[in-house]
């Protein structure tokens, strides 16, 4: 096993041409959206990381980078410091293998057709990881590891609920024996006390099986939870990342403050909301992605862009006046 | 196409203090809303079993509990679309000026739906129709139920997608549904229900779909627009830390029994029942270490069923828990159905 990080992005970007609105099919101008501009991260091996923000801020077009199902239009995303997209051959099966993802739409993502059986040994057949007689033993280990009564491997996926087809979902991604489990909203739209359970089960596998976890979420709760580090973002850019409990114990970057003063919190009062919506990220206009929407904002965040800049080993943020990040800001 | 809404910020801020104040219950005679021993069925199954609450003029209201509580079937009930003779209903629904409403028929709901009772519903891209204009959608109540002209109700339509936060108003009237982001849609989802000035607001999982600052927005916006109606407002929701921020008192229910009720801020801060407190147990805040989940199960809605519901996943399970109903009683400042509460 080397130390060399898993996923490491350089300067990630990835642009669509869209086309403008007006004029004619031929003379329309194609317009770039970034849905990524910029993207610096790495995950080492054993750690585990959240990457949070609203609809738009990128974090499905990140997540469809590093599993190599999109190209960057520039900078490089690498998988144990090979370019994610020029694997091939064995590099690449081993990658099928390593990567394992939870899909956010547990139903949508399992085939009603085949039984749990099926469901959970068919990564197993894939990579040809034990023999037809072991089977079984396998997918009832894997159950049983999720929480999951054996029995379960003759149902179908529409005779399971909600809290179920997580499980399954999560059997199905240990089966190929990852290196690191990414997970797109994994837990969104369940009930808290399902949630409960799911959050406690990916926490407790992360921790005894050593996995690596890549969690995208909207829920900063979730991310204090189950993640060390976080990684906050804002249409297309990583704004402040981070140990998740220094930044969220005292964010630095006027984004992170707004996304937890508007999460729930028992008894207290609901926060000034943050003025408006994500922009749409087609024609941002220059300096500060964020400044429109920023109570901070002086006239130098509309047209100076601040960088993503280290403060100190464990934080890094990209605001040109941050928040004093050192003691807990008062609330 | 993504709206711009750089500008949508409302003037929120000039709300003189935060909206965490309670306005103090007044010793009123009559409350808004006064449901007592709904019980609602389906063939065999009790969906609804003895549910009892009450709410008064400008409070607000929440309905907590997991899928499958009843907290939407007791908002569909209270806006009349789930009816005798479709369900076995038993019981009252006061609302004031109304009567029983629980017995009233279509005619009569046609009177009040609307008028009386309006709702939000969870999914506002299902709710609105994709076919017509957002300004048909908001016109049309307009017109028929409150008899405006065209022109007026034009105006009054502008002027109710203003209070919502919407910018530019009079160029969304011609827009369609999916022309408008998650939070348009909802607000003009609330601007509908607010056309007619109800005094009874449903809002069924107002912003589960919603990013949490859009969520604080829209919250926000309702308890704002109820309050300066002087209307009351029903939350369903499920996130406990929500429902302590945004309602006056709730309801925490489980397979269509009330498990404990009262003043939010004593409930939610030293809950008696074991599933309150189970339900709060799971509530994720920026410092918790382990979670305590329950465990999985769900209710049975037979309706012979003698005991109480929570029973078969309850930690303090006592012999007569299975064996008879505990009663909705008055302990500590809130009523609690529980044999074996928390001290």
């Amino acid at each position: 096993m080397t130390t060399a990080p898993i996923f490491r992005l350089l300067d990630v970007q990835k642009a669509y041409e869209v086309q403008a609105k007006g004029g004619s099919l031929f003379t329309r101008a194609k317009r770039r959206l970034r849905a990524l501009d910029g993207v610096r991260l790495s995950l080492e091996p054993g750690e585990s990381l959240a990457i949070v923000g609203e609809s738009g801020s990128g974090k499905t077009t990140l997540l469809r980078v590093l599993l190599g199902l999109t190209q960057p239009t520039d900078g490089r995303a690498l998988f144990r410091e090979k370019d994610i997209g020029d694997l091939a051959g064995t590099d690449r099966d081993q990658f099928c293998r390593e990567v394992a993802m939870i899909y956010q739409d547990a139903r949508g993502s399992l085939n009603p057709r085949m039984s749990v059986l099926d469901l959970v040994a068919e990564p197993l057949d894939h990579h040809k990881l034990c023999a037809k007689a072991e089977r079984r033993d396998r997918v009832t280990a894997l159950l049983t590891r999720v929480g999951l009564a054996p029995e379960m491997m003759s149902r179908y996926v529409s005779a399971l609920s909600g809290g179920q087809l997580r499980r399954v979902a999560i059997a199905r991604a240990l089966a190929s024996e990852p290196s690191v489990l990414v997970a797109d909203e994994a837990v969104s739209g369940l009930d808290v006390s399902t949630q409960a359970q799911i959050l406690q089960l990916l926490r407790d596998l992360q921790r005894e099986m050593g996995l690596s976890l890549l969690f995208i979420t909207h829920d900063l709760g979730v991310a204090a939870y189950l993640c060390d580090r976080i990684a906050v973002m804002y249409l297309g850019r990583v704004v402040e990342a981070g140990a998740t409990r220094e930044v969220l114990k005292a964010p630095a970057h006027p984004y992170t403050r707004a996304l937890l003063n508007a999460s729930p919190r028992f008894f207290a009062p609901i926060s000034d909301p943050l003025p408006g919506e994500v922009p749409s990220p087609i024609d941002l206009p220059p300096g500060c992605r964020f400044a429109g929407r920023c109570v901070r904002a002086q006239s130098d965040c509309h047209t100076r862009e601040p960088a993503l800049t280290p403060a100190s080993p464990t934080r890094a943020f990209a605001c040109l006046h941050p928040l004093p990040f050192s003691e807990p800001s008062a609330h | 196409m993504k709206p711009m809404d750089l500008g949508a910020a409302r003037a929120s801020t000039s709300l003189p203090a935060a909206l965490g104040q309670r306005i103090e219950p007044t010793p009123e005679a009559k409350p808004l809303l006064k449901v007592e021993e709904l019980s609602l069925s389906r063939g065999e199954s009790l969906i609804l079993d003895n549910v009892t609450f009450s709410l008064r003029r400008g409070g607000t209201l929440g309905l907590l509990g997991e899928s499958g509580a009843g907290k939407s079937t007791i908002a569909l009930t209270l806006i009349g679309l789930l009816r005798k003779p479709e369900v076995g209903l038993s019981g009252t629904i006061e609302l004031d000026g109304a009567g029983n409403v629980a017995e009233a028929g279509e005619d009569a709901w046609l009177k009040l739906r609307g008028r009386r009772v309006a709702m939000i519903f969870q999914d506002a891209s299902a709710a609105l129709n994709p076919c017509f204009t957002i300004g048909r959608q908001l016109m049309t109540p307009l017109r028929r139920v409150m008899g405006l002209s065209r022109s007026a109700a034009r105006a009054r339509a502008i002027e109710l997608l203003e209070s919502v936060g919407l910018n530019d108003a009079p160029s969304r009237l011609s827009a369609y549904p999916h022309q408008l982001s998650g939070g348009m849609q909802q607000r003009v989802m609330i601007a509908i229900a607010l056309s007619s000035n109800p005094d009874l607001l449903l809002a069924d999982e107002p912003t589960s779909a919603l990013d949490v600052t859009i969520q604080a927005q829209i919250i926000r916006l309702i308890l704002e627009e109820t309050r300066r109606r002087s209307s009351s407002c029903i939350f369903v929701l499920h996130d406990l830390a929500l429902a302590s921020q945004c309602c006056d008192d709730i309801v925490v229910l489980y397979g269509g029994q009330v498990m404990e009720t009262g003043p939010s801020r004593i409930v939610l801060e030293a809950p008696m029942h074991p599933y309150t407190a189970a339900l709060k147990g799971c509530v994720l805040e920026f410092d918790t270490e382990e979670l305590k989940p329950l465990p999985s199960g769900a209710p049975s809605f037979a309706s012979k069923t003698p005991g109480c519901r929570f029973a078969p996943r309850c930690t303090r399970t006592l012999e007569k828990c299975a064996a008879s109903k505990p009663p909705l009683a008055d302990v500590r400042g809130r009523k609690l159905a529980c044999w074996n509460p928390l001290t």
